[in-house]
Order: C-alpha cells, then sequence, then structure tokens
C-alpha cells in the first residue's frame, strides 16, 4: 500500500531530476514550430524571442537582409530591413522589439515603415511607430504605386 | 518506543521525505531563482518605493491594499546596499527562501513515522505543490503571500506544541508581520481561535485575545479608510464572463453584496476544486465547447477527488470525537475549514487563484491524514477492496504528481513571459516615462537581467506531456 502511494512522488522525483540534470532532454513533437533559422524568417513566423537572439549574438537590426517570400515579396528575392519586414508581417511584437534594441527608424531602410503600415492598414503598428512622437510621425509618405504588389515591393531595394 | 528512537525514526522519515522531494523543490527554487523580474511590476514599484519615505506605506489612505513590510522591505534593501543589482539580489534571495522554508517545514512539521506516513507525506507535498493557491503565488516579485504561508505553519506548529511564555508573543508578532506583507495573514487570527477552542496544547486564552485584538484593530483601521476604494478593485469572474472593474461596478454597484459573495465562493471553489479559476469557469466552458484539455480535467477531478476524501476523514475524525477531547486531527480538520472560509472572505473584492494561498498548507496537510487515514482502512479491508483503494491512492497520487511538475513548468513560462514583456515592451515604457527620470534609471538598470534569454528558457516538452501538465 505504501509503495503505491509513494510511487508517483518517486517517479516524479526521477524524471524531475532527470531533466534538471540533463540526463532526460524532452523531444519536442513533429509538429511543435522548429526554432527560426534566420533573423527574417523569425520575425515572419512571430518567433520574437529568437529574432531577438539574432540580434543579441550580433547581427545589426538596421541592415538589410536578404528575403523571398510567397506572398509578402511575390516570391521576389529582395533586400529588405528587418523593420519593414516586420511591418509587413503585420508582427506588433517584433516591431516593439525592434524599436526596443535602437533601431534607427530615420535611415533610409526604415523610413518608410509607418507608411507601409498605413497602407497596409496596420493601425496597431502605426501607433507604436508614432508613439514617441519621432521620426516616424514627421516623414511624408509618398504614393502608392500601383504596380507594386505586394505593398513591401514599394520600400525596399 | 523510547522517546530517543522515536525521534531517531522521525528524523530518518523526515530525511527520506525531503530526500525525494528534493527534485520538486530545487526545481521550483530554480525556476524562481531564474525568473527575470517582469517590467510591467517591478519598475513602477521601484520607483515608488525606493525614493518613499518609509511612513507613507503605514498610511492605509493612500493605497486600496496595505503591504507596508512588503515595500518596507524594498526600501530597507536600497538604504542598506545603495545598489539596485544588491536589491533584486536579496528580494529573490527572500522570495526563494519562503518558498524553500514553507515546503521543508511542511514536511518536518508532517515528521512521519511508518512507511504509510511517509508515502503519505509525499503525497501531501505534491498536494502542496501542485494547488492553484501555491502556483500563482510563485511570481517574482509579488511574495506577499509567500511570507505569509511559512509564516502560518509555524504559527500552527507553535499551537501544537506544549505551551511556552514566548508562543504567545511570537505567534502574535508572527500574525502581524504576515499581515503587515498582505491582507490573507489574517488567516492567522481564526487558526489560533480554532487551536484555542479545540484545546491546542499552545493555545492560551491571552494569545488567542491578543491575536483577536490586533486582527479587530487592523480591520477597523482599514474600514476606516475604505471610503477611498473603489466597488471593485480588478477585473472580476462571473460565471462564463469576465467583467472589468468598471463594468462590475455598473451592473453590482448599487449591491455589490451579492458578487462579493460570489468571489468569496469562487476562491473557496478554487481552493477545494481547481474550479472557477479568477470566478471563471474557464474549464467548465472549455468542455461545453467541446475542448478537452488533459490538464484541466486532471486539475477538477483530482481536487474533487480529494476534496471528498478529506471531508471523508474530517467528518469521520469529528464524529469519533463525540463526548471527547478534541483529538490533533479534528482540531486541524476544523482549522482547516475556517481558514479556507477565511480565505474566501478576504478575496470578497475579487477571485484569485493566489487568495487561496494561506489556506492551502492547512488543505495539503488535510491531505495528508486523509491519506493516511485511507491507507490504514484499505490495510484492514478485504484483498480486492485492498487492491483497490490502492490503485485509486495511486492514480490520485500520480495526478497531483503531475501537477506538481506543472507547477515548475508554470514558473518557467512565467519567467519566460516575463523575458517576453522586456523585448516587447522596453521601447513603448521609454516612450511613455521619458520625462520620468528615476522610473527610466531603474528601467534601465533592470533591462540587462530582463533582456538576458538565459533568464527565461522553458523546456520544450513533448505536446503530449504539455497537455497534462498544463503548458499555456
Amino acid at each position: 500500500m505504501a509503495c503505491l502511494i509513494a510511487t508517483p512522488a518517486i517517479a516524479g522525483a526521477l524524471v524531475i531530476g532527470a531533466i534538471e540534470s540533463g540526463l532526460l532532454r524532452p523531444a519536442p513533437s513533429d509538429d511543435d514550430e522548429p526554432p527560426a533559422a534566420s533573423l527574417a524568417t523569425a520575425i515572419v513566423e512571430g518567433q520574437v524571442e529568437r529574432a531577438y537572439a539574432f540580434i543579441r549574438a550580433g547581427q545589426d537590426p538596421n541592415q538589410p537582409i536578404e528575403f523571398q517570400h510567397p506572398d509578402l515579396t511575390g516570391d521576389r528575392q529582395v533586400m529588405v530591413s528587418p523593420l519593414l519586414l516586420a511591418v509587413a508581417s503585420h508582427s506588433d511584437n517584433a516591431v516593439s522589439m525592434l524599436l526596443s534594441v535602437g533601431v534607427r527608424r530615420d535611415l533610409a531602410n526604415n523610413r518608410f515603415a509607418a507608411c507601409l503600415a498605413t497602407q497596409l492598414g496596420y493601425e496597431d503598428i502605426v501607433q507604436i511607430l508614432v508613439r514617441d512622437d519621432g521620426p516616424a510621425s514627421k516623414v511624408e509618405c509618398p504614393q502608392p504605386e500601383r504596380e507594386f504588389v505586394p505593398p513591401l515591393l514599394a520600400f525596399v531595394e | 518506543m523510547d522517546p530517543r528512537t522515536l525521534r531517531r525514526r522521525e528524523y530518518s522519515w523526515f530525511a527520506a521525505i525531503l530526500g525525494i522531494s528534493s527534485p520538486l523543490v530545487l526545481s521550483v527554487c530554480g525556476a524562481l531563482w531564474r525568473s527575470p523580474y517582469p517590467i510591467s511590476e517591478t519598475v513602477s514599484l521601484l520607483t515608488d518605493d525606493l525614493f518613499a519615505s518609509p511612513l507613507s506605506f503605514f498610511d492605509s489612505t493612500t493605497r486600496s491594499w496595505y503591504r507596508p513590510l512588503f515595500h518596507l522591505t524594498w526600501w530597507g534593501f536600497w538604504r542598506a546596499t545603495g545598489s539596485l543589482d544588491a536589491v533584486l539580489f536579496w528580494f529573490t534571495c527572500v522570495e526563494v527562501t519562503a518558498v524553500a522554508l514553507l515546503l521543508v517545514l511542511f514536511m518536518w512539521h508532517l515528521r512521519p513515522r511508518t512507511l504509510i506516513e511517509g508515502a503519505a507525506a509525499t503525497f501531501a507535498v505534491a498536494v502542496l505543490a501542485g494547488t492553484p493557491g501555491f502556483r500563482e503565488n510563485l511570481e517574482i516579485p509579488m511574495l506577499m503571500t509567500l511570507v505569509g504561508m511559512p509564516l502560518a505553519l509555524i504559527v500552527w506548529m507553535l499551537l501544537q506544541r506544549d505551551h511556552r511564555p514566548w508562543h504567545g508573543p511570537a505567534i502574535v508578532v508572527l500574525m502581524l508581520i504576515a499581515v503587515g506583507f498582505k491582507e490573507q495573514g489574517l488567516i492567522i487570527a481564526p487558526l489560533v481561535v480554532a487551536a484555542w477552542w479545540t484545546g491546542a496544547p499552545g493555545a492560551r486564552r491571552g494569545t488567542t485575545a491578543a491575536v483577536v485584538a490586533a486582527a479587530t484593530v487592523y480591520l477597523a483601521m482599514r474600514l476606516a479608510t475604505s471610503g477611498s476604494w473603489a466597488t471593485f478593485e480588478q477585473d472580476v469572474g462571473l460565471g462564463f464572463e469576465r467583467l472589468s472593474a468598471r463594468e462590475a461596478s455598473e451592473r453590482f454597484g448599487a449591491a455589490p453584496l451579492w458578487m462579493y459573495l460570489y468571489n468569496a465562493a469562487s476562491t473557496i471553489a478554487n481552493i477545494l476544486f481547481s474550479e472557477p479559476t479568477d470566478g471563471r469557469f474557464g474549464i467548465l466552458w472549455n468542455l461545453s465547447q467541446g475542448e478537452f484539455n488533459a490538464w484541466e480535467i486532471n486539475h477538477v477531478l483530482s481536487s474533487t477527488v480529494l476534496t471528498g476524501l478529506v471531508s471523508w476523514w474530517g467528518l469521520r475524525a469529528l464524529k469519533d470525537d463525540i463526548g471527547r477531547p478534541w483529538s490533533a486531527q479534528s482540531r486541524l480538520f476544523i482549522a482547516a475549514v475556517l481558514v479556507i472560509a477565511a480565505s474566501g472572505a478576504l478575496g470578497f473584492n475579487y477571485s484569485r487563484d493566489r487568495l487561496g494561498g494561506m489556506a492551502v498548507v492547512f488543505y495539503a496537510i488535510a491531505a495528508y491524514f486523509a491519506v493516511r487515514a485511507a491507507a490504514d482502512l484499505a490495510l484492514r479491508a478485504s484483498r480486492p477492496g485492498m487492491i483497490a483503494a490502492g490503485m485509486a491512492l495511486l492514480l490520485l497520487g500520480g495526478a497531483w504528481q503531475i501537477r506538481a511538475i506543472g507547477t515548475v513548468h508554470d514558473v518557467r513560462l512565467k519567467a519566460a513571459r516575463a523575458h517576453r514583456e522586456w523585448i516587447t515592451d522596453l521601447h513603448e515604457r521609454r516612450t511613455d516615462f521619458a520625462r520620468e527620470s528615476n522610473y527610466l534609471q531603474i528601467l534601465e538598470a533592470l533591462s540587462e537581467q530582463g533582456l538576458d534569454p538565459a533568464s527565461a528558457q522553458p523546456i520544450r516538452y513533448p505536446r503530449w506531456l504539455r497537455a497534462w501538465i498544463g503548458g499555456r
């Protein structure tokens, strides 16, 4: 009887002990999202902690990155700034993270981030970008040109 | 058996239980130790407390809550060290020590003497660690109830011992400290009254009178300044809904008594059945929508079965004591009932899992006695009856053990959430508080611990396991 009552506690102690000591590393399920392999993928897939890890590891958040996506770039390979990519992906967390790590909104790559958000109808992201009444709120947006579909292409190199 | 042998046996069993429970205790404490201080609570708290006059913490008119010793602790560490890093270090020490002290004292209090008692003690540790009242208090820096929980247990241990002259003053001081950290410390008053009424060896009339007088003065002081309180201080749950404080005030402001009763009943039901949470029947709602989450069903079923077992044991103990002096078991049952009721009453304004923190200590002690009584009864039953009872206790113990593991996971998830908040909210805070230099200084000083990815590393359990331990 005592063994039956104590068995779960002993099993629990072994499981916790094995996990904490690293003897047992639970494998994530096959259907779990794998960690993104690049900053661009992390931003697009909303893995904000992973995106932050790339920047913390030394990647410059102001430097444009190579990116290709069937919807966001029409499958064209482009160089895009992480901030514009976060806006285009409608990732408000990634936008906030990039501003937190000090992305410069006055750079040519980033200055139309609020314009892109406005054009896409992402009012929540516009609010984040202009919250401090900084450079993003003073930019005059270029007139959208019809041939750029998807809209991100109008703002990238 | 001579007292020395008995004591040696108690120590041996205590060491065995401590050994079995140490992975759980160390994991909870370790996860808490590594947790970052959240941006949403800590920065404002520090800005308010570090530069305030300590006397202002004792002014009950400035805030709707009254936690002078909590705020004084921050201020004291700051004055003593002059370093924000040191303040955070010492505060984490207090929080982690409170958790470790509670769990170790709990095992020490049970002090089993036989194999069955030892097994029941391991069961009870999982119950304590698996309850929502314990789990929801494991949050840095909100240690208010965590400090009160071991203090209430120490008071209970003193009440069970033979009286010494210092016990009375010590009990009063412990209650004042617990109340100074959070209102929930008041549950020590009904605890002392229950012990005195049932003839506990350490409970004297003078001590009881002093405790009741202190609680009465405290309540009078708080009620005298209740004019500044909002009808509902925080969001409340009602049935399947969640109402904002403003909505609740609009709907129930004219006659809030029924809503207060609902909140109190919700807190009590959460302690006993793990449902509702924050006053909202979320698990029932999910079931009604065809959403079956294993951890939710496990929480409700294991709590309901255990509450049934505790009720059976308690009522049997009361029945056995009819016409006789109260036994220790009857005393505990009465104290647990009063403490659970008092926790509900103190949560009248809004219901939260964490408000049951003080009561779950006594619920878990009652679980120890209930399981021990069930095992004793099973041993006297026929062989099929014994096997059936043993299997039932195995399943119930397994269910609570899964909950205890879920608690460790939950602490890590909270740490991950706090880390995420730092990543995403830092810019917003810098913008919103651009003109508050103290706030900004503290924000920047704290940012490194919040942004450090090492502070939050939840284990990526397989999905099926997360379904059982509750990986929200």
